[in-house]
């Protein structure tokens, strides 16, 4: 023993149950943090990966600038790669072929294609100038391989290369065209030749690892006299690099770390329970620490001390449970869902992850330990060897209720600090309930695929008109494998007489099936499937003016708005041009069409692609044959994971809840422990002392519930305003059922944590509860 | 050499007609190596004054000197400093750290004085008390006794100038109570330390130099064998 700290480790070991507690306390909190954040790292990291692939791995194109400047680009130290780029007839609109197929001609250099695109494919960069790049579909198209020779024809002559490679498309050589990549002087002398009128120069720059891009394009600005028409950025890659106000990275970082607010929030008020009870039970330790001349510092320093040495054990263990969870994660994602996730890196260590985890641990700790410390500081010596150092200043008063009642309602009511922590802390696991409920329904709004009417295929007509034969319906719901078939018709930008600022709808009819379906969907007035005459439906937008009762005239037909359907539709609305829903009869009478704009099926789910040829050869090739089934599965996966996410948060939450009010109790029990003996000893019976412990559970249950209800309640509204209804539309209604969840898992839970520790007492004798430490 | 002089200390607890007076006007001084004991009835005043020699609790007027250092001048966390390098407690409760050996025990409070133990000294120190064969054992393993013990070598290792016990024998039987009153008479002419001690057990008082009476807040000198014409 070298310092009174050694103290420390020397009473953990003795003091293991109460470490036990806290220790589980911080590593849910690390484990939690660990996990969020790897996740938010590995999407963002995925997303990464996919811009990379699609938009190029630069930071910046410059165009329109001069050879100067461009020279003095390609000399800035903070510049990593500075590549230029160069095509002649980006327009395809000169005649030059090679083989049947119009000719586009580019020129940049080799880390253009390898480094910044990466889009070699076969082959490599032309060396000399009689060699040339070819896009990867000539590779088809012309029959042609690596080595081969072909000709470029053009009205003023013939140019004949060797194929060094091939690359694959990019989002810079998206032609419906053969791409051909030469050297520069190559690309110089065919620019003498054919002419360079529409060459198109631009740079692209990468920069250094660690380079603030945001700042540097600032300072390239004002340098170089550049303005935004000199500089593109890549949006997409830059966005996910933290450079871009609105980025993806801030939205999902943002909530992140209000995720992080709440679990430190959560954490703090658990381990500062945990904590008080423990300094509560060793009062007269502190006390006699100060007698034999412990300063009030030193005190704090081990109280401090105590709790973050239990981080020792619980940050490690955190963070590894954290990322494991983070990897089964991303492998579910990335081979349970595929699709878009496909990209998700496997096995990754994120250590933004691990650094915010260790920090809601040390955090977490910190701001819980610094009450029970002070608290234990205060400790007056004197009263603590006199023996009343708990310094009760509310007398008991015992009412109408049974002693034991009374006596267990007025342990919990004691001290205004106590019962803080205590209702802060069952309130919070609330609260956090509350809040990510909004998620449940969010996903369910989100994903709309899998709302009633979504189609497994449809068939379109190419131009959104309303000329799918309306015949085919009942054709096509004759096939083997169809379990439903309803069409819509179509008219867009369908003029009204100016009301509400509106000169425009786009009207959709709607059949028996689809009225069905929107019954749900209904936010306000009536479906009007049971309303006869000129009404329609207007589906929310945040930017439609319309509401129920508003009338208006299309033509000399006066629509009344029967109601306003959510947003959750499988349509798109335009911005500033409502989207009505109206009958098929007022839909023929206000347009004389009578034909379908799209006919959707829905399939047996054991259909055999046999099956869906023979509807496909039903519907003709006049028309476009839309088979989103695999699409649907794709989002219907997303919707599971997103589900299991959700649920899980919810879920662990649920889990954090239980443990929290069950640590609660135990810790207030323990801290009793003496005082449960002694009125063991002067004759209450084990049940009383169960029913004791049980009115002290509930007091702090009720008072959690009311607390933990109402603040939640209010954050639900504001969640399902800011995340449904602004998308989504509808009003927010008081979620009875999760209340009503809320208050029977809290109940459960209290009669939980009060079986525990009443086990334990029951099974001991007078004495042994008298005597124990 | 006088090493404790307290004069005029009186303590009121509460205000009006509820105030009871703990002390009333206490003044006496003790000499280094001097053995007191403080005897009276239960609510006499003993712990209060005990606890306001030791630093523990406030007076409402008069002064605690220290050669001649005034502890009630000081700031709380100097006057902390200066109770622990200078006055040790012994309890009737013992107030041993349940988590720590008997060694640990002793040597606790020269750790929150940032010093070094001394291995010899300390062992000696065990030898004296006869707690050396237990000095790896933690406090519920040892007897009532053996826990006094360890209480007065607690108070001992740091050499303070006085030494307070309250009933330090109020806890044990009488056999053990006259083992540890020896032991702490003992050590007490061994470090030559100064001790003040509260008893109830007037029989122990045989073994101090002085006897202070203390009833209703008013302190008597009761002498004692060194000093015959006090008595």
């Amino acid at each position: 023993m070298k310092s009174y700290l050694s103290l420390i480790p020397i009473s953990a070991k003795v003091r293991k149950r109460q470490n036990r507690l806290t220790i589980i306390c911080i590593l849910l909190a690390v484990f939690l943090v660990t996990a969020i954040f790897s996740m938010a790292d590995m999407t963002i990291r995925m997303e990464m990966i996919s811009a990379l692939n699609t938009h190029g791995n630069w930071h910046i194109m410059l165009k329109n600038i001069s050879d100067k400047d461009a020279k003095l680009i390609s000399m800035r130290s903070d510049a990593d790669v500075v590549s230029p780029y160069n095509s002649l007839n980006s327009n395809i609109k000169k005649d030059w072929y090679i083989g049947k197929k119009k000719t586009a001609v580019c020129t940049m250099d080799k880390e253009w294609v390898t480094d910044i695109f990466n889009i070699l494919v076969a082959g490599g960069f032309p060396m000399t100038d009689n060699e040339a790049l070819l896009s990867y579909n000539a590779k088809d198209i012309l029959n042609i391989d690596v080595g081969d020779s072909f000709i470029m024809n053009t009205p003023r002559g013939d140019f004949s290369y060797i194929v060094s490679g091939f690359v694959k498309e990019s989002s810079a050589l998206r032609y419906d065209a053969v791409v051909m990549c030469v050297t520069s002087s190559e690309f110089e002398y065919i620019g003498s030749i054919l002419g360079n009128e529409d060459s198109d120069s631009v740079i692209y720059v990468r920069f250094k690892d660690g380079v603030n891009v945001r700042k540097t394009i600032e300072n390239i600005k004002r340098e170089y006299g550049f303005t935004d028409e000199n500089i593109s950025e890549n949006a997409a890659v830059l966005g996910l690099m933290g450079f871009s106000s609105g980025s993806y990275i801030v939205g999902l970082y943002g909530i992140a770390a209000v995720l992080f607010l709440l679990i430190l929030t959560a954490g703090v008020f658990m381990i500062a329970g945990s904590l008080n009870s423990d300094v509560e039970s060793r009062t007269e330790i502190f006390g006699m620490l100060r007698c034999i001349g412990a300063e009030k510092k030193q005190v704090i320093r081990i109280v401090r001390l105590e709790a973050l040495n239990r981080c020792k054990t619980a940050i490690p263990l955190g963070a590894v449970l954290g990322v494991a969870v983070s990897w089964i994660l991303c492998a579910v994602m990335k081979y349970g869902i595929g699709g878009e996730f496909e990209t998700m890196p496997l096995f990754e260590i994120s250590y933004i992850g691990i650094a915010f985890g260790i920090l809601i641990g040390v955090i977490t700790v910190i701001f819980a330990s610094s009450v029970p410390a002070r608290r234990a500081s205060r400790v007056s010596p004197v009263t603590a060897v006199m023996g009343n150092a708990k310094n009760i200043k509310r007398s008991f008063s015992k009412g109408f209720l049974s002693i034991e009642t009374a006596l267990g309602i007025n342990n919990a009511l004691y001290s205004k600090k106590n019962i803080f922590l205590m209702t802060g802390s069952f309130a919070l696991s609330i609260i956090l309930f509350m809040s990510f409920s909004v998620f449940v329904d969010w996903t369910h709004k989100a994903l709309n695929p899998l709302a009633p009417s979504a189609p497994d295929v449809s068939v379109v007509s190419s131009d959104r008109s309303c000329t799918v034969d309306r015949a085919l319906v009942n054709e096509l719901g004759s096939k083997s494998g169809v379990k439903r078939v309803y069409g819509r018709m179509f008219r867009g930008d369908v003029p009204i007489a100016l009301y509400k600022n509106i000169e425009k709808v786009d009207i959709i009819s709607y059949e028996d099936y689809q009225f069905g379906w929107a019954e749900e969907d209904i936010l306000e007035g009536k479906n009007i499937r049971v309303v006869q005459g000129n009404y329609m439906l207007s589906v929310y937008d945040k930017s439609n003016p319309l509401k129920t009762g508003d009338k208006f005239n299309i033509g000399n037909t006066e629509i009344e708005v029967a109601g306003i359907l959510s947003a959750d539709t499988p349509f798109d609305v335009t911005e500033g041009t409502p989207l009505m829903i109206c009958s098929e009869e007022l839909f023929k009478k206000l347009t004389g069409e009578k034909n379908y704009a799209v006919i959707d099926l829905q399939l047996d789910k054991d259909i055999s692609d046999e099956e869906v040829l023979a509807i496909r050869n039903t519907a003709g090739d006049n028309y476009i044959f839309s088979d989103r089934r695999e699409t649907n599965m794709e989002i219907k996966n997303t919707y599971i994971t997103f589900s299991i996410l959700v649920y899980s948060f919810v879920g662990v939450i649920a889990v954090i809840a239980l443990f929290n009010i069950i640590n609660s109790i135990s810790m207030s029990v323990n801290t009793a422990k003496k005082k449960y003996g002694i009125m063991r000893a002067l004759g209450m019976s084990r049940i009383q002392l169960v029913k004791m412990i049980g009115a002290e559970t509930f007091t702090y249950s009720f008072f959690g519930c009311i607390t933990g209800c109402a603040a939640g309640l209010f954050i639900n509204r504001y969640m399902f305003i800011k995340i449904i209804g602004a998308y989504f539309g509808g009003s927010w209604r008081i979620p009875i059922f999760n209340v009503a969840a809320v208050i029977v898992f809290i109940c459960i839970a209290s009669v939980i944590a009060v079986c525990f520790p009443s086990k334990n007492i029951m099974k001991r004798s007078v004495a042994q509860v008298l005597h124990t430490e | 050499m006088k090493i404790l002089d307290v004069m005029n200390l009186c303590k009121t607890y509460g205000i009006g007609e509820s105030s009871v007076n703990a002390l009333k006007d206490v003044s006496f001084t003790m000499d280094k190596g001097e053995f007191a004991t403080v005897v009276g009835e239960s609510g006499s005043g003993k712990s209060t004054l005990l606890n306001i020699i030791g630093g523990l609790d406030e007076p409402t007027s008069g002064k605690v000197l220290f050669r001649d250092k005034n502890m009630f001048a000081m700031k709380e966390r100097e006057r902390t400093v200066f109770r622990r390098r200078n006055i040790g407690f012994v309890f009737q409760s013992f107030y041993l750290i349940p988590e720590l050996n008997v060694e640990q025990n002793i040597i606790f409070p020269l750790l929150l004085d940032h010093k070094k133990p001394d291995k010899n000294e300390i062992e000696r120190l065990l030898d004296i008390l006869g707690l050396y064969e237990r000095r790896r054992h933690l406090p519920s393993q040892l007897s009532g006794g053996q826990q006094q013990r360890t209480a007065i070598g607690r108070a001992l290792a740091s050499k303070p100038m006085l030494i307070l016990a309250d009933e330090p024998t109020g806890n044990l039987d009488s056999k053990t109570s006259q083992d540890v009153m020896e032991l702490l008479v003992k050590a007490s002419k061994i470090y030559t330390q100064t001790v003040l001690m509260i008893t109830h057990n007037t029989n122990l008082t045989s073994v101090a130099d002085r006897v202070l009476r203390v009833s209703d807040g008013v302190l008597t000198d009761l002498g004692g064998k060194r000093d015959e014409k006090l008595s």
